[in-house]
């Protein structure tokens, strides 16, 4: 199940509550402003900022 | 003095009593005492992997959990739980959040309710949990139903993004329900329905042998209902206590 659009706008970086880009090759949600990749396993964003790698 | 048998819960060196708190010979981790009780809590979870792996421990556990309650309170809770997702405020069309889906129980009323045309966004902190709801929403074919691996506290949404918030189940276990209740307050759009369930025995039950078999059960239905809480954000709570007395129903809308 691919990240649709509709999620990508209603999700928020759970650290700074903005904007999250789905990476190119969509394995991973991305904040610029905190420079986080937050990781997509099985098809589920998982968005915990301890889990996230800094980018 | 030394204090015998107690070890520090962060490194297990011994425990000094140092006057009103108990401090840590290895890690100085200090530990408040109060009425003579020490709180040995650490404050964030050693790791987080060790936290997901008790919460998907006690998601594989939960089916026994039911098995034990269902001795005590028949065999009705998945109806009854159809029948409260029936009676939500939920209309077709709607963008709602199933608050900790744990293992997705939800999912099929709330899809029901919002129609093709809606939307869900459901999340746990628990992988397990939210492998096996991938399955119901793979299997029934809902492409409008998303998951996402989350911690209430830290809500991974746009302000002011949802029609309804549902949360059955967790809230009595939540670390700060302060902090998860301005999570839900800021992505509930303005006038926007906030329904929470969890365990809670009517009061007037409670010292029923009703009331003493649920609570042998699951401690957890001698919790009472956020009232307070809710009442101290501003929030004018309606309660209502559902499923034979067994669970709290709290529902609000935010202000507009």
């Amino acid at each position: 199940m691919p990240i649709s659009e509709e999620l990508l706008k209603i999700l928020a970086c759970p650290k700074c509550k903005g904007e999250v880009v789905l990476t190119a090759n969509q394995d991973g949600l991305v904040c610029h402003a905190c420079k986080l990749l937050y990781p997509i396993e099985d098809d589920i964003p998982v968005m915990i900022i301890e889990e996230a790698k800094p980018l | 003095m030394r204090v015998a048998r107690i070890a520090c819960p962060r490194c297990w060196q011994e425990l000094h009593d140092a006057g009103r708190n108990l401090r840590c010979d290895g890690c100085r981790e200090v530990y408040p005492v109060a009425r003579g009780i020490p709180s040995l809590l650490v404050g964030p979870p050693a790791t987080w992997e060790e936290l997901i792996r008790t919460l998907d421990w006690e998601m594989q556990r939960h089916p026994w959990v039911v098995l034990k309650m269902s001795v005590a309170a028949c065999t009705w809770l998945p109806r009854a739980r159809q029948r409260l997702l029936r009676s939500l405020p939920i209309a077709a069309g709607d963008l709602v959040l199933d608050h900790c889906t744990g293992r997705g129980g939800n999912l099929p009323g709330l899809r029901r309710a919002v129609g093709a045309s809606g939307g869900i966004a459901a999340f746990d902190l628990s992988g397990y949990g939210l492998a096996h709801a991938l399955r119901t929403v793979e299997r029934a074919g809902w492409q409008n139903v998303r998951l996402q691996q989350a911690d209430a506290h830290r809500l991974p949404y746009l302000s002011k993004t949802f029609d309804a918030v549902i949360h059955f189940g967790a809230w009595n276990q939540l670390a700060s329900p302060e902090r998860a209740l301005e999570e839900i307050l800021r992505v509930t759009r303005p006038g926007g329905w906030v329904v929470l369930l969890d365990e809670g025995i009517e009061p007037k039950l409670r010292r029923t042998l009703w009331g003493s078999l649920l609570q042998w059960a699951n401690p957890l239905f001698g919790c009472d209902p956020p009232i307070a809480l809710l009442q101290a954000y501003g929030m004018r709570p309606e309660v209502r206590w559902v499923v034979r007395g067994m669970f709290y129903e709290v529902r609000f809308r935010t202000p507009v």
